[in-house]
């Protein structure tokens, strides 16, 4: 069987600024996939993001988008590239005095693919009347403008940097059934950087953590979301469930330390609860897992 | 290059058309006030094309446009292009404002006069010599007006509005200093020459050959600053 070729992918990636270093960041979106990208502020998700897009050189590795380097993106090369991308930054870039229709006059032009009737019906739904103005839009608004604007020329892939950022719980569960519509046909991929870890819980079909400019995870969501657990331990129970066995994650076992007790990631919670049935263990939610591997230790 | 050139017009429309009801309204006063055409020209180009076009450098930073603007279907030579097509357009709205407004005042005068009254105009703007004066008034601000954007727009491309805000002064005061240092005593010698300068500016072939010279120049500025403006840009880092 064959391995689709990847719709982005980074190899060795690194970028050095005075006080920071992107270094040996890998990254991969394959076709029907939708992969969260999750760090704390300042870890390097933007300068990734910017450096697969030719925003930025990277002083190491490479990397390609739609097959095209991505040194070429900003360049020739990469034009009839980005006719085949939607990007979605957390602000929305337009002066105040542009109307709505007067962006989608130009994207018309920029775009070989533009659809008006599917960025009208967009519109719509989001309740953006095509005479408002960029300053009259709510920033939630703002980024549902933008949202519309790269799902509206048929893209095969999106890139989403916090872009469900002031999104009100009901916009972001709109977007999200957008972004699960628009990968379920397999061919069409989605990066989607986030700190709003819930809505990767629901649409993520991976999910890459980076810290200090490293990757430190890679993992497929449901092996995080459906198997995982955190086991809420008195400390008298942490050596026998450290003996257990039941613990050894990829690194070692992974154990932050509470007010109230000690928190355990469990590879496999149904193993865990067969085997200790009076130690709590919950759901690991990707927001869960981040902590442990960020702050937590072995003992 | 013409989508980015869509980018940038779509970014001053509202501007640009507000600019060109005031440049209407200004060129129309400077006409009568100073009883002349050539300041008319020379006011409608500065507004439309220095000022609007070195305000670019500003929409560029904000709201991170400048990097948005790259992940859509253009390069960033189209970029520097699409700003140097806009540039172009901006000079060419004030000479047709200008151009507009002394159609519109002699076409009004020539209708007063077939009423068999006479002509309101000051006598100065009908005298031998205006058009000439207006011609070379015109190019010589399209070159003026080229050498402030020219060194500007590469300057925006490198550093972004905000530091080129703060270090321009510095750039005019060593622009002003060197070129003293260059001219020396050759100063005076320009001085004396002015007015067989200006003899020779009235006559047609003058001004007609003077014209040339200054377009010739312009395009040359230009295309010197769209050449640094493609370099400097194609390494910056967003």
């Amino acid at each position: 069987m064959t391995i689709p070729s990847p719709l982005l992918e980074a190899h060795r990636l690194g970028k050095h600024y005075d006080g920071f270093t992107l270094s040996g960041v890998d990254l991969r979106v394959g076709p029907g996939e939708v992969v969260g990208f999750v760090g704390r502020n300042g870890a390097g998700k933007t300068t990734t993001i910017k450096a697969l897009l030719g925003l930025i050189d990277p002083d190491e590795g490479d990397g390609a988008v739609l097959g095209t380097p991505i040194r070429e993106m900003s360049r020739k090369a990469g034009t009839a590239t980005k006719q085949c991308i939607g990007v979605v930054f957390d602000t929305l870039a337009y002066p105040d005095a542009v109307r709505v229709r007067d962006i989608a006059g130009v994207m018309r032009r920029c775009y070989r693919d533009w659809d008006d009737a599917a960025f009208d019906g967009l519109m719509r739904s989001f309740g953006i009347g095509p005479r408002m103005t960029v300053g009259e839009l709510s920033r939630g608004m703002g980024m549902k403008l933008s949202l519309a604007c790269a799902l509206a020329h048929a893209p095969r892939l999106l890139v989403l940097d916090e872009a469900t950022a002031g999104l009100d719980p009901m916009a972001r569960d709109e977007a999200l059934d957008l972004l699960r519509g628009f990968v379920e046909d397999g061919s069409r991929g989605v990066l989607m950087s986030s700190h709003i870890t819930s809505d990767l819980d629901r649409i993520a079909d991976r999910v890459v953590c980076i810290d200090a400019g490293r990757i430190v995870f890679d993992r497929p969501k449901d092996e995080i979301t459906d198997m995982m657990g955190v086991a809420r331990c008195r400390a008298r129970d942490l050596d026998s469930v450290l003996g257990s066995g039941l613990c050894d994650g990829p690194s070692g076992p992974l154990v932050l330390r509470r007010e109230y007790g000690v928190d355990v990631a469990v590879p496999d919670r149904f193993a865990f609860a067969g085997r200790f049935p009076d130690i709590p263990c919950d759901h690991m939610t990707i927001d869960d897992y981040m902590h442990f591997v960020l702050e937590g230790g072995s003992r | 290059m013409i989508r980015a050139f869509l980018l940038d017009w779509m970014m001053i429309r509202s501007r640009a058309g507000l600019m060109a009801g005031m440049m209407t309204l200004i060129c129309l006063w400077l006409t009568f006030q100073m009883r002349a055409f050539p300041g008319t020209y020379a006011a409608a180009i500065f507004m439309a094309y220095p000022m609007i076009a070195v305000s670019l450098g500003s929409y560029d930073e904000a709201r991170g446009w400048s990097a948005v603007r790259l992940t859509l279907p253009v390069s960033r030579r189209d970029v520097v292009a699409g700003r140097y097509l806009l540039m172009g357009a901006l000079a060419l709205e004030g000479v047709a404002v200008a151009g507009a407004v002394t159609a519109a005042v002699l076409a009004a005068d020539a209708v007063w006069r077939a009423a068999a009254r006479d002509s309101f105009l000051p006598p100065e703007l009908t005298a031998v010599g205006m058009p000439q004066a207006t011609a070379v008034a015109a190019c010589l601000t399209l070159l003026v007006t080229s050498v402030m954007t020219g060194i500007v727009t590469p300057l925006n491309f490198r550093f972004g509005a905000t530091k080129v805000t703060m270090i321009l002064p510095y750039v005019l005061l060593l622009g002003v200093l060197g070129g003293f240092a260059l001219l020396g005593d050759a100063g005076a010698g320009i001085l004396a020459a002015l007015p067989g300068l200006f003899d020779w500016l009235a006559t047609a072939s003058g001004a007609l050959t003077a014209c040339g010279v200054l377009l010739v120049a312009t395009a040359a500025v230009m295309a010197v600053s769209a050449a640094c403006s493609m370099a400097v840009y194609d390494r910056r880092q967003m």
